[in-house]
């Protein structure tokens, strides 16, 4: 069983001459390392770093995280988008693929758009952007209509993400659906019909605190369900 | 369970001090859908919600520049005078407040709000202490960055000069004096950060209430370890 570290408490890491990262949930003191959330201390080596693995659902914007963000409004050459965040983000008119001054991407407020986070930093508002450093989307911008937006819990889109998580390809075997995942708490998931639609984003909550061998008989309960049985 | 013990201070005069144990502590974590991070504590008879939400958006007349603003909302349950010895707006707000801001990582999440709600269900005594136990137990929940963690602790002073640990209601109400404690613990040193008194007191009694306090801290932060070891080790 994982021991959980609660804030204040001297973190079993040694700060030797070696590189060490620190990530969230960890703080370093003179040469000691203290956890600052209550949560599993969780390491990868080379370069080895350290961060705490805390439930948590509400989100602060990181650079580099690939979100879900909704379009709030017009801000002079920007959009305004709710990334779930203290404050709004801003994405320029021209972080899309194919952006020109004059060739607009035709978005209004409610869209939703799958944007990777360029700036944040705790003293300013953050920025998104559609594309990368070479001007292609791969996959980030608009979300076509007619999709669902579930709201979770940041813990449970790292674990659907991750490679050990059969969720998705057990799922994937089932159903026909489409989904992203936003590392800011955001699924998005669009099926077939309502009724699909619905049994995914039911077995996506309900999974968070089971097993993976849980997990399957849950899928199966509810696609039976789902199917009329 | 009460065992009794007479000690003799230095001028001769002898007093009792009833070492009672903590009231049973039960918690549920996470009861409000909807909050970043809630808390339902139970502490003998004594209930108390407690929810946060945060670090998220606020208006411009709760916005600091370099950190969080913290804002601390009781609602009690029954309306009591602003000088009552039970727990009021007016007593609860600042002691929690003032604890959560030496507590929370302020500066990480500057022009933030982090708002804690701290509901009153139940009282049957040390209620102030209760709500800084469950505002923690909140703010844990939450994953809110905190420097340590922290915990109330109310202990009486009787007329015939007894200390009674976490007093229920009855006994509350006949106490000369009541001491409301917030107490911290970082890397399992456990220190009085600040207090609360209600009535007349001698400086020897506070004394002994402070380290009947630390003592009996160091079981609710055991609480709090058990209670997140529960949370964590799902999943």
């Amino acid at each position: 069983m994982s021991v959980v570290y609660l804030p204040g408490d001297k973190l079993p890491v040694s700060t030797g001459k070696e590189a060490l990262i620190v990530g969230p949930g960890v703080s370093r003191a003179d040469d000691r390392l203290v956890a600052t959330q209550a949560g599993v201390l969780r390491s990868k080596q080379q370069p080895f770093s350290c961060w705490m693995d805390a439930h948590v659902r509400r989100y602060v914007p990181v650079r580099g995280d690939k979100v879900i963000g909704v379009i709030t409004g017009k801000a002079g050459e920007a959009w305004k988008v709710d990334v779930g965040a203290a404050e709004l983000a801003t994405v320029s008119f021209l972080s899309f693929e194919g952006a020109t001054k004059r060739n607009r991407p035709s978005l209004k407020t409610g869209d939703l758009i799958y944007c990777q986070v360029l700036l944040a930093m705790k003293d300013m508002e953050p920025e998104v952007v559609c594309i990368d450093s070479e001007g292609k989307s791969r996959g980030l911008g608009a979300l076509p209509d007619g999709g669902l937006l579930l709201k979770c819990s940041l813990n449970l889109v790292r674990r659907l993400l991750s490679a050990k998580c059969a969720l998705l390809p057990t799922l994937g075997k089932e159903l026909r659906f489409e989904i992203t995942c936003g590392m800011n708490g955001r699924v998005w998931i669009k099926s077939n019909s309502h009724k699909e639609t619905i049994a995914i984003a039911q077995i996506i909550l309900k999974s968070e605190f089971l097993n993976e061998s849980q997990i399957s008989e849950l899928i199966r309960t509810i696609i039976d369900r789902c199917r009329g049985f | 369970m009460d065992t009794e013990m007479s000690s003799n201070t230095n001028d001769g005069e002898t007093s009792a001090v009833s070492m009672t144990k903590l009231r049973t502590l039960r918690a549920q974590l996470s009861v409000l859908h909807r909050a970043d991070g809630s808390v339902a504590l139970q502490q003998g008879g004594t209930v108390v919600w407690a929810a946060v939400y945060g670090p998220g958006d606020s208006t411009a007349s709760k916005r600091l520049n370099d950190r969080a603003f913290i804002d601390v909302l009781f609602k009690p349950k029954v309306s009591r005078p602003a000088n009552d010895i039970g727990a009021t707006k007016e007593n609860v707000s600042p002691l929690l407040r003032g604890t959560c801001e030496s507590m929370v990582d302020i500066r990480r999440h500057p022009r933030t709000l982090i708002e804690l709600v701290v509901q009153e269900l139940t009282d049957d005594g040390g209620l102030r202490a209760v709500c800084l136990t469950a505002g923690c137990l909140a703010l844990l929940d939450a994953g809110i960055p905190m420097t340590a963690v922290f915990c109330g602790v109310s202990v009486a002073l009787m007329p015939d000069d007894r200390l009674v640990l976490d007093p229920p209601l009855k006994e509350q109400k006949m106490a000369t004096a009541l001491f409301t404690f917030a107490l911290k613990s970082a890397e399992s040193e456990v220190e009085m950060i600040s207090c609360d008194t209600n009535g007349r007191f001698q400086f020897d009694d506070f004394k002994r209430a402070v380290s009947l306090a630390i003592e009996a801290a160091a079981e609710v932060f055991l609480f709090y370890r058990e209670m997140m070891q529960r949370k964590l080790s799902l999943g």
